[in-house]
């Protein structure tokens, strides 16, 4: 095993092997580094939700980052880096990685009918290699957070566990288990959960054909 | 151009692409998690990680089986059955009265003492583990010396409300049936801490007993949840007037959350629907001297709004001071030996770790600005010292001799 000193230079990947492997100490010792390197940057990243999809989870910050590193530690073996990747590239994978896990430890705070180890989301954290510079905030978002800032706050609760959902799994719909929980929690029931959700969309559908509808006159003045 | 040319041109978004486009403008706000690389750099570009990390993230997690093994601890817990209750019921005829001040105060003072467990033995190990969790053997441990530790709450010397060791409690506030000694005045710094919910025995009502004793074979759980937080269950403990009941509830709930409603009901352990749920209670919990004195008292009520029974209710402090881990408590009863403390004594805890991690030796529960006074106190004296709120701890506690 390596000094402590050695595993500072060695790759996310390789510490992610160790992790992995049969020797004990010396995957205690990769955890270590590992979490070292990344749990400042996954508890910030999580730590800007507490006041809304982590508070409507019931989670903590502090909670969801030890539980991602536990998962991710038990599933060190399936992390693939790919081979030439720069440093910084490397980092960003991990964390990616990382952020896919904490995301379905969160959807699966919302569905509490299910064991975690039983859920499907916690398989899908294979990340997609991005080519390209991260870019800049894209225009055509400003028209939805116009949108979202005109909702109720339950409108918008209801729309970021929606979206928290798409992006865990390309759901378009709400599974009803979840719909059902959030009815429970507002003590109301599920058939108005989901009526909440369709005004909200059907709201924010509006405001995005006004928004198109405005650039198109604009455009044609 | 129209509106209906507008809407032929572009036809309105699919639910699809609003949710894509959400989910990029939620993920863009920190809403989101990052999962690929471009949102990861955007967000470091934004200065995600200049944050100051938590003490309870100071050390990894170990990897273990076991997904939630305090609740399954709590769970474990022998409620009594609920068939010998009945009948106990019929043989004695009980007072209306069910819920008394002797009750409350006998329940909280037993709970007190029930935090204490005997040593029956401890293999030998000689690994102890820092708070840093890097093992040592127990040969580098240090030699005897002394470390003196103030564990008086701040709040007494700084202004108190409640409490026997609060020399301005009035006198209603003086003895505290939930045990505690010393309760700080100001809101703001009772609303800082975390703490943990200790209930009672269930003593029911005529319409609790009524709606027992129709269900015959039925398993009754104590489901509680504070604010938006996950829904937990235990099995409830009905009221048998011999054995003293206390349970903590696998809740870990902030000052800012009990601000909130706390919701608890009781359950038919495997029945579904409103049936299910015989009887509820949603309450707001206020965190101030007096609720932190002398506890609450929680009425369920059926459906049709009658009483079905109640319960006392408290808020136990739960930030803890870490001094060292072990693969087991040997060593960690040698190195308090290796220390003469004065002012506070060491407890021993399981955690949910395994391995090196799996046994603390800890300072505490106390309130959050105790616990940290005690911590920067260690410090100073060279010795190694984290505080955590104890979300790993499994159980009660062990006295070391």
């Amino acid at each position: 095993m390596p000094p402590n000193a050695d595993l500072q230079h060695q790759s996310d990947a390789q510490l992610l092997a160790w992790v992995a492997g049969d020797n004990r100490v010396r995957a205690r010792a990769a955890e270590h580094e590992l979490y070292q390197r990344h749990v400042r940057y996954l508890y910030g990243a999580l730590h800007r939700q507490r006041d809304k999809l982590l508070s409507l989870a019931g989670l903590s910050a502090e909670d969801v980052v030890q539980d991602t590193f536990q998962r991710a530690f038990e599933r060190a073996g399936t992390f693939r880096e790919e081979p030439g990747m720069d440093a910084e590239r490397a980092r960003r994978r991990t964390r990616a990685w990382l952020g896919r896990i904490a995301q379905n430890l969160v959807a699966d705070a919302f569905r509490r009918f299910r064991e975690v180890s039983s859920t499907p989301y916690l398989e899908q954290v294979s990340v997609p290699a991005e080519e390209e510079e991260p870019p800049a905030s894209r225009p055509e978002l400003a028209p939805m957070r116009q949108a979202m800032a005109q909702l109720s706050e339950r409108e918008q609760d209801i729309l970021r566990v929606s979206a928290l959902y798409y992006k865990a799994g390309d759901n378009q719909r709400l599974p009803n288990a979840v719909s059902a929980e959030l009815a429970q929690r507002w003590s109301t029931s599920n058939e108005n959960v989901r009526a909440i959700r369709s005004r909200a969309m059907k709201k924010l559908r509006q405001a995005m054909a006004d928004s198109v509808s405005q650039r198109a006159e604009e455009q044609h003045q | 151009m129209s509106d209906r040319d507008n809407r032929k041109e572009n036809p309105e978004p699919s639910d699809a692409e609003l949710l894509k486009l959400l989910a990029a403008a939620l993920t863009e706000d920190g809403e989101l998690l990052p999962i690929d690389e471009a949102e990861v750099a955007r967000a470091e570009a934004q200065g995600v990680e200049e944050i100051e990390l938590p003490a309870s993230l100071a050390l990894p997690p170990r990897r273990e089986p076991n997904a939630e093994p305090e609740a399954a601890s709590i769970r474990g817990a022998e409620p009594i059955d609920l068939q010998r209750y009945r009948e106990r019921r019929h043989e004695q005829p009980r007072a209306r009265t069910r819920f008394s001040l002797l009750s409350h105060t006998m329940t909280a003072v037993l709970g007190a003492a029930a935090a204490a467990l005997l040593l029956l033995y401890w293999g030998p190990d000689n690994r102890v583990a820092q708070p840093a969790g890097d093992p040592v053997t127990s040969a580098s441990v240090k030699q005897p010396e002394l470390v003196k530790v103030s564990v008086a709450p701040a709040a007494c010397a700084d202004g108190c409300c409640a409490g026997a060791d609060c020399a301005k409690a009035d006198a209603e506030l003086t003895n505290c049936s939930s045990g505690r000694t010393c309760i700080a005045c100001d809101l703001k710094e009772l609303g800082k801490s975390h703490y943990r919910v200790r209930t009672g025995a269930l003593f029911t009502a005529q319409s609790g007993d009524e709606a027992i004793d129709k269900y015959p074979q039925g398993e009754l759980e104590l489901c509680a949840r504070a604010g938006g937080s996950r829904e937990v269950c235990l099995p409830a403990h009905l009221n048998d007037r011999k054995t003293p009941y206390l349970s903590r509830l696998p809740l870990l709930i902030s000052g800012e959350d009990m601000g909130g409603v706390l919701t608890m009901r009781l359950h038919w352990k495997g029945v579904s629907g409103e049936v299910g749920t015989p009887a509820r209670i949603t309450t707001p919990i206020m965190i101030t001297p007096k609720s932190l004195c002398r506890g609450h008292r929680v009425n369920f009520k059926t459906p049709s709004g009658e009483v079905f029974g109640n319960m006392s209710l408290f808020l136990d402090d739960t930030h803890y001071v870490e001094l060292r881990r072990a693969a087991e408590p040997a060593p960690l009863s040698e190195y308090q030996r290796s220390i003469q403390w004065e002012g506070v004594d060491a407890v021993v805890q399981q955690t949910r770790s395994i391995g090196a991690d799996q046994f603390v030796l800890t300072l505490g529960p106390f309130d959050k600005p105790t616990a940290e006074r005690i911590r920067w106190q260690l410090l100073k004296q060279n010795q190694t010292a984290i505080t955590t709120v104890g979300a790993d701890y499994i159980g009660e506690s062990l006295t070391l001799p």
